[in-house]
């Protein structure tokens, strides 16, 4: 069973859409497996099969009735027990796609995408509100922050909501403030280097911050999250600014969620 | 048929490499073939090797590895003499002058002798000495042919066979996502500093595009340092190495390649068969021989930022060309299919046997 995916997206409606192409019609009876990478849990849809003999099939499947986790799927098909890994030559998603995607209120987020080996591939993770990070600077004693609030709900037009941008230090519970802009979904926020210092003048660390937007419950974490690139600390170094002899620097955790580091 | 590759090293992340490994991986199909490295350095190699296709090596150098004999030239060039004395192939392609010189002096006579090139020979002294006891030299490209026609008046027979793009199914771009990738090691003859400095213009009146580089290499804090100075920290990313250039380039609009020295121009080859354009400086070697203005990419005449940046900038801006200099570049790459080169191959061994 040669068959090689052409095309694959997970659609706004969490329905993952294939193209197919193959050397052979598709047998009555095949079943899309998915396939949990770490725990090894499968779930099966059975694929309806065209009257007609196709060399090309699009399957449409809804993800939300499969009672998916987060994590890795691998997708195969499997005929009378033979499963066969499906290729892929799509890589599974645009960013301007994932974007859209983020626009409503989810609980569980999908992409389809394609491995380094060439097979298909579900990626799901938890998705709460959070205000995806696009650009920073530091730009005249000030650091700036702008991006795009994701899973909160809010409408892409051009409302403006209240906000508030918070950087927090744990050790000390030390907080500053400074307002906002939220347009539709859009956010730009900058703060004072200044008051930072001057807020905990005796400690060096780490600083995390959040925006508060009115109408959204709790405070949104910043960081990347809407891309294919994991690892941000590495891959993307931002310049550090220097107040009063003090080095300050924006940088990434693990988990991709920004934190501004202040001091050696 | 039994095929012997000979590599400096089948472990490393080089062009080279890669299309010996693709070309390898589809001779496997029906013959068998070996790939030999002089030196092994590690564990696993960088670029996914084909199963038929047996790996092994003259001089085992992995961190750990305990030896009888102290490591140094005098121990590689002797074990290689064995190995080369005790060859049991059919063919032996060497993918290095080095390496093909000391084919060309120690490889049984019964054995076809090949040697694979891309550029000129550093060295040409003993080339021109040895090279007239081999079989064939083979160049990628009908430029290196003729060079390499000059150079061997009274030598072998040159020919030119293509490289070989990987033999599973080519990821394809969708042409959606506003990224400019570029992918290699980051050594300064790839001048990736010309390349960021092109950039900047291009995000001065572009900001929604980035720009993507994969690899690794002695460079990269210097570029990193040139991308604060530019203050492109949020358009430039480094994206690091990836046994999948392919998969990632299928993610990118345009791939830009700003080498000016004698490249092989793998990651060109790579790129057109993901269906992306390719931008290029024009010189004589590497990636000018692939790219026709207008076909499958865009070569920008002068050795200049300025000049890279406006033949980005044009084609970010016109997304019908795009999409049809991809249609072009998927129609060069068709014939660096690994199935295809392979065939040349096996009509080239056929013919000198």
């Amino acid at each position: 069973m040669s068959v090689v995916v052409t095309d694959a997206e997970v659609t706004l409606a969490d329905v993952l859409s294939l193209r197919l192409a193959m050397k052979e019609p598709l047998k009555s009876g095949t079943e899309l497996v998915l396939r949990h990478r770490t725990t090894g849990v499968e779930r099966e849809v059975t694929l309806g099969t065209p009257g007609a003999v196709a060399r090309e099939a699009t399957v449409a499947v809804s993800l939300a009735p499969l009672l998916l986790t987060a994590g890795r799927w691998d997708a195969y098909l499997r005929h009378e027990g033979k499963r066969t890994r499906l290729r892929s030559i799509d890589p599974g998603f645009s960013l301007d796609h994932l974007d859209a995607y983020a626009l409503c209120k989810r609980t569980l987020a999908y992409r389809s995408y394609r491995t380094r080996n060439g097979y298909l591939a579900l990626k799901i993770d938890d998705a709460a509100p959070a205000a995806e990070v696009r650009a920073v600077w530091f730009r005249e004693g000030r650091f700036e922050v702008t991006g795009l609030l994701a899973y909160t709900g809010l409408e892409d037009d051009d409302s403006r909501h209240e906000a508030m941008l918070a950087l927090h230090r744990k050790q000390t519970g030390a907080r500053v403030s400074a307002t906002a802009t939220v347009q539709g979904v859009r956010f730009h926020a900058a703060v004072s280097l200044v008051d930072v210092l001057a807020a905990d003048p005796e400690a060096s660390g780490t600083w995390v911050p959040t925006l508060e937007v009115d109408g959204v419950g709790e405070p949104l974490r910043l960081g990347g999250w809407l891309d294919d690139v994991d690892g941000k600390r590495r891959r993307l170094h931002y310049p550090s600014a220097r107040i009063d002899g003090v080095p300050i620097r924006p940088s990434y955790t693990a988990d991709d969620e920004l934190r501004i580091e202040v001091g050696g | 048929m039994k095929v012997s590759f000979l590599l400096s090293s089948a472990y490393a992340m080089r062009g080279d490499v890669r299309s010996i490994l693709n070309l390898a991986g589809a001779l496997a199909r029906r013959h068998e073939v070996e790939v030999i490295s002089l030196r092994r350095q590690k564990e696993k190699p960088f670029f996914p090797v084909a199963p038929g296709v047996t790996m092994r090596s003259v001089v085992d150098v992995r961190p750990g590895v305990r030896h009888l004999l102290p490591r140094g030239q005098v121990r590689t060039e002797v074990a290689l003499w064995r190995v080369l004395r005790s060859l049991k192939s059919d063919v032996l392609i060497t993918a290095r002058p080095g390496l093909s010189v000391q084919a060309a002096r120690h490889a049984p006579r019964e054995v076809l002798r090949i040697a694979r090139e891309w550029g000129r020979p550093a060295v040409p002294g003993p080339v021109k000495k040895f090279y007239p006891r081999l079989d064939a030299v083979v160049a990628a490209t009908e430029p290196a042919r003729e060079e390499w026609g000059g150079l061997l008046d009274s030598g072998p027979p040159v020919y030119a066979v293509p490289d070989a793009l990987s033999g599973s199914p080519w990821p394809r771009s969708r042409m959606d996502n506003r990224i400019v990738a570029a992918g290699g090691r980051w050594v300064a003859a790839r001048s990736y500093d010309r390349l960021i400095r092109a950039f900047a213009v291009v995000c001065a009146s572009r900001p929604d595009w980035t720009l993507r580089l994969y690899g690794s290499g002695p460079e990269e804090r210097r570029l990193r340092a040139l991308v604060g100075e530019l203050g492109l920290h949020n358009h430039v990313y480094f994206m690091g190495t990836t046994p999948d250039l392919t998969g990632e380039f299928a993610k990118a609009s345009i791939v830009a390649n700003t080498s000016h020295s004698a490249d092989m121009g793998m990651t060109v080859l790579e790129a057109m068969g993901c269906g992306v354009p390719v931008v290029a400086f024009e010189g004589a070697h590497g990636p000018a021989e692939f790219v026709a203005t207008g076909y499958n990419g865009v070569l920008v005449p002068e050795a200049d930022e300025e000049a890279f940046a406006a033949a980005l900038l044009a084609l970010i801006g016109d997304e019908r060309r795009r999409r049809s200099l991809a249609a072009g570049a998927l129609d060069t790459a068709i014939h660096h299919a690994a199935d295809e080169v392979s065939e040349q191959w096996e009509r080239l061994f056929a013919e000198l046997r």
